[in-house]
């Protein structure tokens, strides 16, 4: 068991290093690039786009704050490519893509059953998408922890009540002030974030693991799941823009794949987060903390299942 | 009690029939050479052995065991070489064969690293920058590294120069000392006949012949011209000859005939020497001529 364990992981170990350096990079520049922005300024340039609300997870209120825009590193589309590279570069290896190149037949010469060398490949797959999603909390850590942030300080004004006026009080110029960010961020109120990262990853290695047992063409099963993850995008993108379309969120697993919602129900709503739905006024408005968890992890467990059941039944066919 | 069976073992791809009804018996401690053509369904046969493919209908077992739904339990009992090698090319040759011979319980690393000096294979090199035979042998050197009662090879010598495969057939003599059962097939029908006790012939998916090689040596082959239609041989010769009519005239006519005799040869002459017959030549029988007949459709007739 160990060394079938260690066969496997030195073979994913170059796309697993590949895969942390890229996450790791990216969050921790991506992270930096927010000290960039004076928050407070940020404000007035979120107002113009207020008519594109719509299609953000949470309110444009929370994006100007560090903790919104922390929380929006884990959405970036470069980290969902990083984490579905590794999840069907992985799933789509664990029967097509040995049957193609051969070596199963090799392997399955030896006294090992299918099913061992299945959840093997399972249990590589699932600790490199934890370790990346780890990696993401990590470089969130050292980004929060190792820059600083500048702050305007505006001279003092008094507010004229019933009006939008205000006067100041000193016509002195605004002061800027170097923070540490950690001042503003909390690192702790991001594990929602980085768990739902590690949830997808498992949904999509999931999903590839299955089609990869039907399989014996590695770059078959590669084309159907990324044609999946793409689809799935577009179905997500238009029942964002089209109110009409709402009923496709509940077909596509971008909808509980929600970092920056599931990060503002944590702030701001805790003690709904783990319920299976977020209520107000006793009506269902969203998927919570728990349900997103539970649709995407239950998904890829049933779809991990299903392969499992079709590889240990099939014919191997002979290498190509 | 054979240590292989299989009776009427059959799969059908869709409607194509790899194997069909094929049906024997391989004893303990021999050695079982494989025959056939490509498409013979000699692969289809020993994937079914590894419990690698559901048969159609008919049964296969080792050691007792049924080949498919105690698959497991049979490759404990089997070591195995595939018939297209392919091994991971990112590892070491001596890397594979560590992380290999640790997967089996009774792999051993010190019996791979042996074989592989004795084959002369360089096991410092990466697999992706070993030659098509270096890979042969390093998939020789795996099957071989463990005490396994039975060895399933499918063409092992393919790809191999003719000393390394004296090597091979020199190793395998040695297994079958130490009582273990070796199942090859090969289309290289004199290894066969060198190193196998018994060989089974399968043409178009079907077991054609199976024959024990000391018999096929004690066959020989009389080749002569007929005269006239030939006499019904006497009951008792029955059993021990086989005609068959490779050539025809112009008129449709018998005019070759072969007549393969086994055992004493002295019976058939008393009764050939009563049938006209020229140009008359005789040889001892060989595997080749076994293949031969069957494969090149030759027509057989029991007299």
């Amino acid at each position: 068991m160990i060394h079938l364990i260690r066969h496997y992981l030195l073979k994913s170990r170059l796309l697993c290093i590949a895969c942390s350096l890229a996450i790791l990079f990216f969050i921790y520049m991506r992270i930096w690039a927010i000290t960039f922005f004076d928050a407070t300024r940020f404000k007035q340039v979120i107002e113009f786009f207020k008519d594109l609300e719509k299609f953000s997870a949470v309110p444009f209120a929370q994006l100007i704050t560090y903790t919104g825009r922390v929380a929006q590193a884990f959405n970036e589309p470069v980290i969902i490519t990083i984490i579905v590279i590794w999840a069907i570069s992985r799933g789509s290896d664990c029967v097509a893509g040995q049957l193609n190149r051969g070596t199963l037949e090799m392997l399955l010469g030896n006294p090992i059953s299918r099913r061992r060398i299945y959840w093997v490949q399972v249990l590589v797959t699932t600790s490199g998408t934890c370790l990346l999603a780890s990696l993401a909390w990590t470089a969130m850590t050292l980004s929060v922890y190792s820059n600083q942030v500048t702050e305007t300080i505006q001279p003092p004004t008094l507010e004229i009540p019933g009006t939008p006026l205000s006067i100041p009080l000193s016509f002195a110029e605004p002061k800027t002030v170097e923070k540490p960010m950690s001042e503003f961020v909390d690192i702790n109120q991001f594990w929602p974030a980085i768990t739902i990262l590690f949830a997808m990853g498992f949904f999509v290695a999931g999903f590839t693991t299955m089609i990869s047992s039907f399989d014996r063409y590695r770059w078959r099963t590669i084309g159907i799941c990324i044609a999946f993850v793409v689809i799935q995008q577009m179905m997500w993108i238009l029942a964002m823009a089209k109110p009409e379309y709402d009923f496709l969120l509940n077909y596509t697993f971008f909808n509980p794949f929600d970092p920056e919602g599931l990060v503002n129900i944590y702030v701001n709503q805790p003690e709904q987060y783990w319920d299976l739905w977020l209520t107000r006024d006793a009506e269902i408005q969203r998927l919570s903390g728990l349900g997103c968890h539970l649709v995407l992890i239950g998904l890829g467990l049933l779809m991990y299942i299903i392969g499992d059941q079709v590889f240990t039944r099939r014919d191997l066919p002979a290498p190509v | 009690m054979p240590f292989v069976e299989t009776q009427r073992l059959s799969k059908k791809f869709g409607t194509i029939a790899a194997l069909h009804d094929c049906s024997l018996e391989i004893p303990q401690g021999t050695i079982f050479g494989l025959l056939g053509p490509n498409g013979a369904g000699k692969s289809t046969f020993i994937r079914l052995l590894m419990g690698m493919m559901k048969p159609t209908s008919g049964t296969a077992t080792i050691a007792g065991l049924n080949c498919y739904s105690e698959s497991l339990q049979v490759r404990e009992q089997i070591s195995y070489l595939p018939g297209d090698v392919r091994l991971d090319r990112h590892y070491k040759g001596r890397d594979l064969l560590r992380v290999m011979t640790s997967i089996r319980t009774d792999g051993s690393f010190q019996q791979a690293t042996d074989i592989a000096d004795f084959l002369a294979l360089d096991i410092s090199r990466r697999v992706r920058s070993m030659s098509t035979g270096m890979r042969q042998k390093l998939a020789l050197t795996l099957a071989l590294a463990n005490q396994a009662p039975l060895i399933i090879l499918d063409e092992p010598t393919s790809n191999l120069d003719p000393t390394v495969r004296q090597q091979v057939i020199e190793l395998l003599r040695r297994r079958k000392q130490t009582g273990q059962t070796i199942l090859f097939s090969s289309h290289i029908l004199d290894e066969v006949e060198n190193v196998c006790d018994q060989v089974a012939i399968l043409k178009d998916g079907q077991l054609a012949r199976m024959e024990k090689i000391s018999n096929i040596r004690q066959t020989h082959r009389l080749h002569a011209r007929i005269l006239q239609p030939l006499p019904p041989p006497p009951e008792r010769l029955e059993k021990q000859i086989n005609i068959s009519y490779p050539k025809f005239d112009t008129n449709g006519d018998r005019e070759q005939i072969i007549i393969e005799i086994k055992g004493d040869l002295q019976p058939a002459f008393e009764w050939l020497s009563h049938v006209a017959l020229k140009d008359v030549s005789i040889e001892p029988s060989r595997l080749r001529s076994l293949y031969e007949q069957i494969h090149l459709n030759h027509e057989i007739a029991r007299s």
